[in-house]
């Protein structure tokens, strides 16, 4: 729920105070930048949902009731979007078709079966990682790069739900509300996505 | 006991602590005694942490320049 200090900056933003715009413009870019890419692959079609995510907001300010906070209405604004514009470009839409996650054809074990033994013990444990804080090792190359290809390789459902829920940290009931997908089916999407992840970065980070 | 494959795919819902309180038993009774799964978890946290500390792009420096004229002019009607 929105807080008083959101209230307050709504209220400069629809009185049309430019500096309060510019706080918001700065304050979402990346993220609406970052939450597009996954929804479209490409960066120029990225930045143009970006862009009209904008123009929505500025049109849409008038109309904004508060029942959801500032960020997830943008957000969700960007969602339909993107949507759109799969449709326009009669792309595959993943959300709607996807209801029921243990139907999906493309089911997938957190950890490859041949890893554990027939009792579902681990025959072949996980090796120990590096120690090295999170910020170190973002600032090595390959190992940012490596996180990136692993989102962007990411099916559409999953990079969606983990760029809301791990990068933006956005709560689970309102990236239901963004993806209009069900609370079962995020959390099965973010459990895949993240077990996709740390398969990716699996050997990368292995103590040598 | 909770074998650990199971636990791997209890992880995500553990760690947000999403399962029962009779799962979330098993699975801390599971740990308890097994390292690979207790490395498991840290891997998935470390996981988290990394996607939470992504560096964030900058606004383009022509970017306000397009939309500032638009939100003038939805305010002016508005006015």
């Amino acid at each position: 729920m929105p807080n008083e200090e959101e209230t307050a900056f709504v209220a400069r933003l629809r009185a049309g105070n430019e500096e309060a715009f510019r706080d918001l413009v700065s304050k979402y870019y990346g993220s609406l930048l970052r939450l597009a890419m996954s929804f479209v692959s490409e960066r120029a079609a990225a930045e143009e949902v970006v862009q009209e995510t904008w123009l929505g907001v500025i049109h849409g300010l008038s109309g904004f009731e508060g029942r959801s906070s500032l960020k997830t209405w943008i957000f969700r604004i960007l969602a339909n979007r993107a949507r759109t514009r799969g449709k326009r470009e009669a792309r595959s839409i993943p959300f709607s078709s996807m209801t029921d996650p243990h139907s999906e054809p493309d089911y997938e074990p957190a950890v490859d079966p041949s890893r554990f033994d027939a009792r579902g013990m681990w025959a072949g444990p996980p090796q120990r990682w590096t120690d090295a804080p999170p910020e170190e090792l973002l600032a090595r190359r390959q190992t940012m790069e490596l996180i990136q290809r692993a989102i962007a390789d990411l099916p559409d459902s999953q990079r969606a739900v983990i760029t809301l829920h791990d990068v933006e940290d956005v709560a689970p009931n309102e990236i239901c509300n963004i993806l209009e997908i069900s609370e079962t089916n995020q959390r099965v999407l973010l459990h895949r996505a993240r077990s996709r992840i740390r398969r990716a970065l699996e050997q990368h980070l292995g103590k040598k | 006991m909770l074998s650990c494959k199971e636990l791997t795919e209890l992880a995500t819902d553990y760690l947000e602590k999403d399962l029962p309180w009779r799962e979330r038993l098993r699975v801390q009774v599971h740990l308890s005694m097994c390292r690979h799964c207790r490395r498991y978890l840290d891997q998935m946290r470390k996981v988290i942490a990394l996607l939470g500390r992504l560096p964030i792009e900058p606004v383009p420096p022509n970017l306000l320049e397009k939309l500032l004229p638009q939100f003038r002019e939805v305010r002016d009607k508005h006015a």
